[in-house]
């Protein structure tokens, strides 16, 4: 799940992308409302946590500029100042959800899960595929009754397949949504983590759940 | 319920007032009344007796009664029923009278009327008897070439005018409760038009509060009182929202300030909480924190330092003070750090001018405004101290090569919480306090700041504080 996070106090963006990074999230941040309109409007996230305080562009600017072309990816807003008026309309506005400084981590955290499950297909808090379980709360991963250990990166490559279950998700769309903007794109990479992954939750004499797609990536589901 | 009040006091008075006029008038109206009737009787009475008188003297003789009725028709077109007349001799005897229908008046010839008349002087006498009405007699003298001979009593009963004025005072009676009553009721009426705008002015003034302080009261444009009462309330309203929009600015700055540095170690801590770390780690988020603690209390410090300054608190501790000599101590001081960001600071001429003054805060004024120079001057760039003695004041000049700005800014900058766009981007670890604080400092002293800049070259600010004169300093 890759994160776009739009923070123009250094050490708050600091602590949300290092928090959120060790979390299996991929994060990206902008410093300014221009930088972060500019980058909302690649369309590459799955959430947007903006700060209402920017320079260059206000936040209420940039979420209005967002929704205006059409993009609908979640944004939560950050703000110290949240009166009733505020929240109004910050969510008038177009935001999804709210969250006033200083907050809690875990608040914040669940907030982020809970705006990224009403995107997915699917809606519970516990993402399932036949046997295997992901719970993004307590991100555990569970086989047949047993506990799997991930790495961030390979629990956010699962997260993002068992969301996405039954579609078929190519190499350059699991990098967008895994890694961020500092991360060197190269393609080999995703086969080398989808490897690792299969190890872990695929090890036979299991059904196989991750299959190759020749030519074109990946697709996780039941047959 | 005041308004009930006021409007029943309103009718009162008007009633009261209105009544008390009646009464007044009334009382002046039957003196009056009683003071013409009584004339006119006297009047009419004087006119017999001159008749009477005239008669005697040109027949010389006693007369007949119908004599009488015919002069007293001759004279006034009819005869008064109740008017009796007798005649006397001077010793006071009752002469015979041929009359047989008219009364005479059982009374005898008083005393001091007969004197009088014999003297030749007509006399007035209201005679009360027990049973029979008041009388009005005039007795008057008879002359006969200039002797007394005779003399004529004339007598009128006084009922009648005690019957009108009777009859007068029962119509003020009757009439004064009606007159209350319609004084009253129009009273009432009155005063409740008079108070509708006040009513509905508390109506209006009541929805105004603390929330909607934008609301004003209807202003009709009469410029009656009502309408001035309205524009003088609406004038303090607006005042007040000033005020309260000011304060409920700064609260807002004052805590949008204080929540960064909050958000900032609440968040830091937890993240750091959320696995095992290593030591370097936790350090770093431990010096984190503590810059941000420092930052917390800087700002508690200097809004608390403007907030005593604000109601007059500030305690200086005065002393005379060499401004040339703290200010290179602390240019000294700060250099290192002005280095650290690349700016070179140094001092121009240093006069020594003595000021009186408390050199901790003073110093904390310069500090401000090095710290501003030096904060929003590009690296490179350079700040300079300087000292001067002016006309009876010390001049402290910090010129930077800072990026400058226009005057409307300069307006705004001393302004708690402000900071230029430029100051937003280029740091956010200023509280916009700094400047606020060197003008209170200022101020407390009886001095002022003053900024002159040039967007793209650079601001000087200047400091000037009345010094002590050399006279003040040697005493």
């Amino acid at each position: 799940m890759r994160i776009l996070l739009v923070e123009d106090e250094k050490k708050v963006a600091s602590f949300i992308k290092k928090g959120l990074a060790e979390h299996g999230y991929a994060v990206d941040s902008a410093s300014d409302g221009k930088t972060g309109l500019e980058m909302a409007l690649d369309q590459i996230h799955d959430l947007i946590i903006l700060d209402i305080n920017l320079p260059e562009i206000d936040g209420l600017t940039a979420l209005r500029q967002i929704r205006a072309k059409q993009v609908s990816t979640p944004v939560l807003l950050l703000t110290i100042r949240a009166t009733i008026e505020d929240k109004v309309i910050g969510l008038d506005t177009g935001a999804d959800d709210y969250l006033s400084k200083p907050f809690s981590f875990e608040e914040l955290l669940a907030r982020v899960r809970a705006l990224l499950r009403r995107r997915s297909e699917v809606k519970t808090p516990l993402l399932t595929l036949a046997d295997l379980s992901l719970d993004p709360a307590s991100r555990q991963v569970y086989r047949g009754g047993n506990r799997i250990e991930l790495t961030s990166k390979e629990f956010a490559i699962l997260e993002y397949f068992m969301r996405n279950a039954g579609r078929v998700l190519t190499r350059s769309m699991i990098i967008n949504h895994a890694w961020d903007y500092d991360f060197d794109a190269e393609t080999n990479v995703v086969d080398v983590y989808v490897n690792y992954l299969r190890k872990k939750i695929d090890a036979p004499p299991q059904p196989k759940l991750l299959h190759t797609i020749r030519g074109t990536g990946y697709v996780m589901r039941e047959e | 319920m005041w308004v009930r009040s006021i409007r029943l006091k309103l009718t009162f008075w008007y009633t009261g007032l209105l009544t008390l006029t009646c009464l007044l008038l009334g009382t002046l109206s039957y003196g009056l009344l009683s003071y013409s009737l009584n004339r006119d009787i006297d009047y009419a009475l004087r006119g017999i007796a001159k008749v009477l008188e005239s008669t005697v003297q040109r027949r010389n003789d006693t007369m007949l009664s119908a004599e009488i009725d015919d002069i007293f028709r001759q004279f006034f077109g009819f005869f008064p029923l109740e008017s009796h007349i007798d005649f006397f001799n001077l010793s006071g005897q009752r002469q015979r009278l041929q009359s047989k229908e008219k009364s005479l008046l059982e009374v005898p010839l008083s005393e001091a009327a007969l004197k009088a008349a014999a003297g030749g002087q007509q006399v007035f006498e209201t005679i009360r008897g027990e049973n029979s009405p008041a009388l009005r007699v005039l007795t008057t003298p008879v002359l006969d070439n200039g002797r007394v001979v005779n003399v004529v009593r004339v007598g009128m009963s006084l009922e009648n005018m005690h019957e009108t004025k009777k009859r007068f005072l029962l119509i003020m009676a009757g009439l004064l409760p009606f007159t209350l009553l319609l004084s009253g009721g129009g009273g009432w009426l009155l005063a409740g038009r008079a108070l509708r705008p006040i009513d509905s002015m508390t109506r209006s003034a009541n929805r105004i509060n603390a929330e909607h302080l934008s609301q004003r009261l209807g202003v009709s444009g009469s410029n009656d009182e009502l309408d001035r009462l309205a524009k003088t309330i609406n004038d303090m309203l607006d005042r007040i929202d000033g005020a309260v929009q000011e304060m409920r600015r700064f609260s807002g700055d004052a805590s949008h300030e204080l929540q960064t540095p909050l958000t900032i170690l609440k968040g830091e801590i937890e993240v750091a909480l959320l696995k095992q770390r290593s030591p370097s780690e936790y350090e770093q988020v431990l010096r984190s924190s503590l810059e941000e603690i420092d930052r917390i209390n800087n700002l508690v410090e200097g809004l608390l330092l403007l907030a005593r300054a604000d109601v007059g608190a500030l305690k200086l501790n005065l002393q005379p003070v060499d401004v040339a000599q703290f200010s290179r101590q602390l240019c000294n001081r700060l250099q290192p750090l002005a280095r650290q960001e690349e700016i070179e600071l140094s001092h121009g001429v240093l006069s020594s001018v003595i000021i009186d003054g408390d050199e901790l805060q003073l110093q904390r004024m310069l500090m401000n405004l090095i710290d501003n120079g030096v904060k929003y001057t590009p690296a490179g760039g350079q700040v300079i101290v300087s000292v001067e003695k002016g006309d009876d004041v010390a001049i402290i000049r910090v010129k930077d090569s800072g990026p400058g700005f226009t005057a409307e800014e300069a307006e705004k900058i001393f302004e708690r919480f402000h900071r230029t766009p430029q100051a937003r981007q280029q740091n956010s670890k200023g509280s916009g306090l700094g400047l606020s604080i060197a003008r209170s400092i200022a101020l407390a002293h009886q001095g002022d700041i003053m900024v002159e800049s040039t967007p793209g070259v650079g601001s000087t600010f200047s400091v000037c504080i009345p010094c002590l004169k050399s006279s003040e300093f040697d005493s």
